[in-house]
Parts: structure tokens; C-alpha cells; sequence
């Protein structure tokens, strides 16, 4: 008897999570990165190159550095803002054997949901160590954390793969405004931030404090209580449907998990919003108005170059600052029109170090040594021991970007850089030309020795590779 | 070109901003701690308070609980050791908690009665949600912990990476959302799996370096190597509890033992969560003996070695034991008790000790709440920030 594809996803369990990532898709993955020809050890030489790269990308490679030098400066920037890179066969493989990717919520709800996270944790681990788009992958991370879903509160699991595949994966370097604007109607944030109980009888602030505090305008942006208490009054009723088709009684029904708008648990009284009046009766679009206004709103674009110039270089800076602020404005809230200068600017060589954190750290390493990985259960255990196992932190403001909230995990790091170095960690090898040589004699200590796996594991273990 | 000499040119030699950087503060090895540890103990299950604190000079006490009751402490009918210990006219202690008498006397123990959160569903994962998370019910959307919210008003360059532990298989939901908290089923599970080469590379790696200011990460090596050193030698075999101190051999007990050990080491540990299970004494509860009176004599014997072990230093840690919920006043017809909403809370260290604080509701019908549980007069967060904000004044601020 022959089961579905998704039947045998569904029934699989622990044994298919395992055998996912060896499946013939990552299989055929494998044996086209072992034959790929990489770039040998070195050591990266000019410290502008090395700052720009381990800042555009996640992390800084031979391999990288060849491709940036043979566009040139310029190109590589521009083809990297426009994600304009072609995906290598071999990860477009591993990630079509991810079913949960391109699942529907409802579908997903059938499967475990450690499978689903697992699947969408190997993705987002391949995506940022072999997707040549890095700035992309780097701008995903970004906005995945800045608009922050805990995937373990109510059914977000299920959700959170439409979220950041349609929204965020969409619009990472694309427009800041249509990304905001879909999240406010995108079930996995409503179920997160409670929005889908924001009723007219008893109104929940939580997701219209979030927005603006910390999706739009900000914490200084600028706003009252008053505001908030008007913002969820525009929201009420903006809820993810959770009846049957057949008991929705209206034509065309709405698709179980979808985003439904229930007029009768809706204020349609008159608000005022950062100033606006919104006039009663206006249902839906009381809220429409409300993404509107912040996003429009100058506080916002103050915010988010605040945030992103600190992403980047590591420091404040007024100037530059002003620039990304001017850049979303006439831009109409580009997101790469924001990135650019600070991508050209003389700021990035000059901010502060960056503390990697743990996905930072991980995929900067396996790309370092050219590793071949499966993204499956082994190396995400590790993603969890060093403090970050994806979609999982609890608050809206997404994981911590300082170094003291990183800086004392430094000893599942230094486990899981000799591990990654002696070929402890399942399906995540490193191939012999990747490590570092031991002698300057061409030929001499080539071999996969221990000595050359101590020292690739001392060079991930170092306290300057903690930093980016 | 040695090992040593390459390693030093290629990793340090072309980032010098890292080492000279003012924005990274320097931090030294031996910084001073904050000289204060909070040790939460969990009694998962709903423990029940009315037998741990026996009301008994109330005649309704003994009504509700024929088969149940503990004694009262001058009851001639039954052998000393298994009759109430008197606190004052009104209370008296359960039996098995008999070892923790002497610390109330001398004031290093407080206890409060009524003690529960505003959830009104009984249910075991809404009351712990609820308490774990420092918000009034189970319902409250608030994510995060409460311990976690305090760990992140007051994180500072001191931390050492055992600056939070929680002895578990699973972060409690408390620390969620903490500055890299860690979660052991032993303090032993700190150790690195490498060899001596590795490992003294990471000692060369992680020095200080002299007149260079090291980043936090370099610190906060170093910390962890000599964390990592100082482990080592905690070897339970080895260790020597003082004042004749002897842990029994359960989890709690062992957990107890590491947490007195590190606290004896000088590592940091400022939070240190430890958890127990089976308190949820639906069947055959037991009254000054059974299944309630094993754990609680499993709790007693292991804080009184604790705080033996201890000694001058419990002035420098505040214990708090506390459970999600109390039981029903009146005894099930399988001889144990339902969910209720109240319990007790009890608090060791450099606390306000040989008092029972906060108000008493009463167990008269008329007293007790609509479902026959006695009321939780004393909200949780109110009982916490009491004993610890004179130690941890940030407490305050943390519920939500």
C-alpha cells in the first residue's frame, strides 16, 4: 500500500525527522558540495574586505571574498541588495525535501510540531550558510527578530512558516511598509500578540503596544497610552478564523487560519490616533488607517535607521543615521534604499565590534571551513545548547543583540568548535583543503589530522571570532 | 613557525580593534559579586498548605479532615513525633517539618499561609504559568519569566556564566526569556569533552593579555575556565558538606548539595531554580504519615542540611519554597485532598524569620471561597517582593 507523501510525514515521528535530512534530496546535496572546488584555508588579509563581508554576510569565507573580489566592490553590494544571486542546485535541493515549507497552516496542524520548527530551524540554517544572497539571509534574521513570533505560544508553530516565507522572506530588502502591513493581518502575529482576542467588550493592547513600541515608531517615538488604547479599539475584531467553512455562513467562506475580520467584535466608534481622526464607522479600515499612519509616521523611519545602522556598524551615528532616516523617506520605505549607505559608509569600519550570536556564530563557522551540512537534528541541537533555538524566544523584541546577554555562553561554543572540527557532529563534515595547514611546505600535514582539526577548532573557538 | 606563534599572528595580529576598542569595557578576573543568591524550590503539584501550617486551634480544620488532620501538638493520644509541632497558639508545624523548627526559632525562617496567585482555574499548568511568569493568572499573555525579567534589569559586566542555574530536564518557564541562564540535571554537566591540547589552547587564547583591555567575551573565558577548573573538583564523592551536614540522597537533595557547593566556590551563582514533583495528593495523601509527610520530610531534611552546610553563609542567600497551589479544605473520599488555591510559602535566609506574616482568611463557610477553598489572601508577588526586595530591590518592578 502506497501512503502520500504528506501521509508519510505525518506518520513518520522521530525516525523521519532523522532520516528527512538524508533523504535522497540531501543525499544528492551532499555529493555536490564534496565535489564542489572551495578556496583553501587562508587567512582573510584586509580588514575593510573582512569587516564588510562578515557584516553583509554570515560571516566571512574564501570563498565569499573570491566572489566580491571579481564583481568589485560596487557590483557585489548592488547584486547583493537586489538578492540577485541564482541559488546553487544543491541547497534548492535540500530545501524542496522541507514539505513544511510550503505547507498551509491548516495542513501543518496535522504534523508534530517539533517537526514543523524542525524543518523551518534546517531551512533557516542552510538559507544563511549556502544561500549566496547573504545581505537577503542577514535582512530575514533581521526582520524576523525585530517583528518576533514565539512559535511555542498557542498554535504560532503552525503559523510562522506562511509568516516568514509570504511576509518577511518577501519584502526582507522590499518595502518596509507592505511587510508591516501584511504582519498586522498575519495570523501567526495575531495569535502571538493576542490581537485575535481584541473584542469591542474587552479590548487586548497587546499587539497595538508592540506595533508601536516596537515594530514601527518605537519606544521614543512619541506616543501615549491614550494612543495605544485607540490603536487596539481600530484593531478589535481583526481575528484568524477558527470556524469550519460550513459554519461560516457567508459566501466565499474564508480558509480555516486565514486572517477574518468579525465586525460584530468591532469598534466602530471615532478614534484619534497620533493625531488622526478616524471617523466612526469606518470598520476594517480603522486599522488599515492606524498601519498606515505609523508606517507613514517620522518617528518610524528615525527608528528603524536607528536600528539597522546598529545592526550593521556596531555604534550610533547621527549622520548616518540621517541618511537611512532621508533614504525611507524618498524611498517610500525601501528597505534596500536604507541599506545601501550604511553598506558604503565609512562607519562600518569604524563601529564597534559585534558579538555573533549563536545562528551568527554557527553558520560563520561552517562557513569558514567550507562545511557541508545537513541543517538537521545534530547541528541544531547546538543552535539550542549556545541560547538560540529558533522562533523560541519568549518576548516581542526578539533575541538580544548586546554582548552580555551572549558573552556567558562561551562554553557550548567552544564544545561545538572542536566537534564541528573533529567530525563529532552528525552529517556536518569539513573537507581536508578547508583546514588550516599546520606546515608552510606545500604537500607537508595535508592530511585530515588531528593537529589540523585543533587548530581550526582553536581558530572557531577564539575569542575574536566571537565577534563580527 | 610553532603552533602557538601561528595561531597568535593569524587570530590577533590583523584585529586590533578588538583588544583596544574603549567601548569594551575592561573587566577584571576577580570582579566583585553581588553577594546575594536567591535558590527557588518548586513544589510542583500543589502542596498542601493546611497540613504543612495546621490551623489547629479551629474546629473546622479537624471537621473537614477526619482522616487527614495532624494532630494537635499536645494531642497525648499519639507519640510526640507525629503530633503538630506548636509555632504559636494558633499554628503548628507538620511533623515532618520538625528538622526546619530549630531555624524558625533562631529567626532564619518565615512563614506565610494563604499564599496563592489570582488564577481561579485549579489547573496545574494555568497556576504554574501564572506563578511562573509573575502575572496574576494563567491566562496573562506575558511570555516570559519572572526571574528572567529580573535578570535582565540588573545584567552587568560581573556575570559569570553561573549566574543563573537551573537544576532541571527543562528550562522552568521562571528563567525564560534570561540572559544565557543554564540548565543541568548536574553542575557536572559544566565540563568541556575535548582534550588537554584544546583545552590549552583556550587557555592561551583566553589569558589576559596584560596592558590590553580584554573584550567581555575574553572575560568571560576566562570565567568559564576557571568555572570549568573549580568544577572539576566538586565531584559529589568529594565533597564535604560542613557542620555534619548530610544531603539525602534524592534529587532535591543532591541538587542542594551543588547549589551549597558553588555557592561555597565563588562562581557567580546568583539564581538557582530546583524543582520537585509528586506533591498533587489526589489519593491516599497521608496525614502525619504518607505520601505528603515522605515529601515534606524529603524538603526538611534537605534545607536543614542546606542551611547547616551552609552556616554563616545563609545570611547570604534567601530560600524560598513554593508550590502553585494549595488543596481543598475538606478531604477527598479517596483520603486526599483536589486542587485548591492557597498554600504556604516559606522563606529561609537573612529574612524577617520566626514570624508567620500576611493575614489569615479563616476556614469557616463563610470564609472560604465559592468552591470551598481557603482564599489566597496573600497574592504570591506581594509575599515575594516582601522578602526579596530589601536583597534584590529590582523585584519590585518584575511582575507584570
Amino acid at each position: 500500500m502506497s501512503i502520500s507523501r504528506r501521509e508519510a510525514i505525518i506518520l513518520g515521528g522521530a525516525a523521519a525527522l532523522a532520516a528527512a535530512s538524508t533523504a535522497g534530496c540531501g543525499r544528492v546535496a551532499t555529493e555536490v558540495r564534496r565535489r564542489k572546488k572551495i578556496e583553501p584555508w587562508r587567512e582573510p588579509t584586509d580588514p575593510k574586505t573582512t569587516r564588510l563581508l562578515d557584516r553583509m554576510t554570515f560571516g566571512w569565507s574564501a570563498d565569499e571574498e573570491a566572489t566580491y573580489v571579481s564583481l568589485g566592490h560596487q557590483a557585489y553590494i548592488d547584486k547583493q541588495l537586489k538578492a540577485d544571486f541564482e541559488e546553487p542546485v544543491d541547497l534548492n535541493f535540500q530545501l524542496a525535501g522541507l514539505d513544511c515549507l510550503r505547507m498551509q497552516s491548516a495542513e501543518l496542524m496535522d504534523i508534530q510540531r517539533e517537526r514543523v520548527i524542525f524543518e523551518l530551524q534546517c531551512a533557516a540554517i542552510l538559507r544563511a550558510t549556502y544561500s549566496p544572497n547573504q545581505l537577503k539571509e542577514r535582512m530575514v534574521d533581521f526582520w524576523s527578530n525585530h517583528f518576533n513570533i514565539y512559535s511555542e505560544k498557542k498554535d504560532g508553530a503552525f503559523f510562522k512558516s506562511a509568516e516568514e516565507e509570504d511576509i518577511i522572506r518577501e519584502h526582507a530588502l522590499g518595502s518596509f511598509k507592505e511587510m508591516a502591513t501584511k504582519m498586522s493581518k498575519c495570523p501567526a502575529m495575531l495569535l502571538y500578540l493576542d490581537n485575535e482576542q481584541n473584542a469591542k467588550e474587552h479590548p487586548n493592547e497587546n499587539y497595538a503596544r508592540e506595533l508601536l513600541e516596537l515594530h514601527t515608531l518605537g519606544i521614543y517615538g512619541g506616543y501615549s497610552q491614550k494612543d495605544i488604547q485607540e490603536v487596539a479599539r481600530c484593531l478589535t475584531g481583526w481575528k484568524v478564523e477558527d470556524r469550519h467553512m460550513l459554519s461560516q455562513k457567508q459566501f466565499p467562506p474564508v480558509a480555516q487560519g486565514s486572517f477574518r475580520f468579525d465586525a460584530k467584535a468591532h469598534d466602530d466608534g471615532m478614534k484619534v490616533v497620533l493625531g488622526h481622526t478616524i471617523p466612526a464607522g469606518g470598520g476594517i479600515k480603522d486599522g488599515e488607517k492606524v498601519l498606515e499612519i505609523v508606517v507613514n509616521h517620522p518617528s518610524t523611519s528615525k527608528y528603524l535607521a536607528k536600528k539597522l545602522v546598529m545592526f550593521f556598524t556596531g555604534s550610533r551615528s547621527d549622520s548616518l543615521e540621517r541618511v537611512v532616516d532621508q533614504a525611507y523617506r524618498t524611498s517610500n520605505g525601501n528597505i534596500a534604499a536604507m541599506v545601501r549607505p550604511i553598506l558604503l559608509s565609512e562607519e562600518l569600519n569604524t563601529g564597534d565590534p559585534i558579538i555573533r550570536r549563536p545562528l551568527d556564530f554557527i553558520c560563520a563557522a561552517l562557513r569558514r571551513g567550507a562545511a557541508i551540512t545537513d541543517g538537521g537534528p545534530d547541528i541544531q541541537r547546538y543552535l539550542r545548547k549556545l541560547g538560540q533555538p529558533m522562533y523560541e524566544w519568549p518576548m516581542p523584541d526578539g533575541y538580544p543583540v548586546d554582548q552580555l546577554s551572549w558573552a556567558n555562553t562561551i562554553l557550548p561554543r567552544w564544545q561545538f568548535a572542536y566537534d564541528l572540527s573533529f567530525g563529532k557532529i552528525a552529517n556536518t563534515t569539513i573537507r581536508a583543503e578547508a583546514m588550516p595547514l599546520i606546515s608552510k611546505i606545500v604537500g607537508e600535514g595535508s592530511g585530515l589530522t588531528p593537529e589540523r582539526m585543533r587548530l581550526l577548532a582553536s581558530h572557531i573557538a577564539a575569542p575574536q571570532f566571537q565577534y563580527m | 613557525m610553532s603552533r602557538r606563534s601561528a595561531l597568535k599572528l593569524g587570530a590577533l595580529g590583523l584585529v586590533p580593534w578588538l583588544l583596544s576598542s574603549s567601548a569594551l569595557s575592561q573587566v577584571k578576573i576577580d570582579s566583585k559579586r553581588r553577594g546575594h543568591t536567591l535558590v527557588v524550590l518548586f513544589l510542583r503539584g500543589g502542596s498542601d498548605g493546611l497540613n504543612m501550617l495546621v490551623p489547629y486551634n479551629e474546629d473546622a480544620y479537624y471537621r473537614a479532615r477526619p482522616s487527614l488532620a495532624i494532630p494537635k501538638p499536645n494531642d497525648a493520644r499519639v507519640a510526640e513525633n507525629l503530633r503538630g509541632v506548636k509555632v504559636n497558639d494558633h499554628f503548628a508545624l507538620h511533623p515532618s517539618l520538625r528538622p526546619l523548627k530549630k531555624w524558625y526559632d533562631q529567626g532564619t525562617m518565615a512563614l506565610v499561609h494563604a499564599v496563592g496567585s489570582q488564577d481561579m482555574t485549579r489547573s496545574h499548568f494555568e497556576a504554574m504559568s501564572a506563578m511562573e511568569r509573575g502575572a496574576s493568572n494563567g491566562i496573562s499573555g506575558e511570555p516570559s519569566g519572572w526571574l528572567a525579567r529580573y535578570l535582565n534589569k540588573t545584567k552587568s559586566q560581573e556575570d559569570t556564566p553561573l549566574r543563573a542555574v537551573a537544576w532541571a530536564n527543562t528550562m522552568p518557564d521562571s528563567l525564560r526569556g534570561a540572559p544565557s541562564p543554564m540548565v543541568v540535571q548536574s553542575i557536572n554537566d559544566f565540563q568541556l569533552n575535548t582534550d588537554k591540547d584544546f583545552l590549552e589552547m583556550l587557555k592561551d587564547q583566553y589569558s589576559g593579555h596584560g596592558s590590553q583591555s580584554p573584550s567581555l567575551v575574553h572575560s568571560a573565558g576566562s570565567q568559564t575556565l576557571e568555572a570549568l577548573a573549580k568544577i572539576e573538583k566538586l565531584d559529589p564523592k568529594n565533597y564535604k558538606a560542613s557542620g555534619g551536614a548530610i544531603y539525602p540522597a534524592t534529587n532535591i537533595g543532591q541538587g542542594f548539595r551543588e547549589v551549597a557547593s558553588l555557592l561555597k566556590s565563588d562562581l557567580g551563582l546568583e539564581i538557582a531554580c530546583l524543582e520537585d514533583t509528586g506533591w498533587d495528593s489526589h489519593f491516599a495523601q497521608g496525614g502525619n504519615i504518607g505520601i505528603h509527610a515522605n515529601n515534606l520530610n524529603s524538603v526538611a531534611t534537605t534545607v536543614d542540611a542546606f542551611l547547616t552546610d551552609l552556616g554563616p553563609k545563609a545570611k547570604e542567600i534567601t530560600l524560598i519554597v513554593m508550590t502553585e497551589f494549595g488543596r481543598r479544605v475538606e478531604e477527598n473520599a479517596s483520603l486526599g485532598t483536589d486542587h485548591g488555591r492557597a498554600s504556604v510559602m516559606m522563606a529561609f535566609g537573612d529574612v524577617d524569620g520566626g514570624k508567620i506574616h500576611g493575614d489569615w482568611p479563616g476556614l469557616e463557610k463563610h470564609q472560604l471561597d465559592s468552591v470551598g477553598d481557603l482564599k489566597p489572601v496573600n497574592d504570591y508577588r506581594k509575599v515575594l517582593t516582601q522578602f526579596l526586595a530589601p536583597k534584590m530591590p529590582e523585584i519590585a518592578n518584575v511582575w507584570v
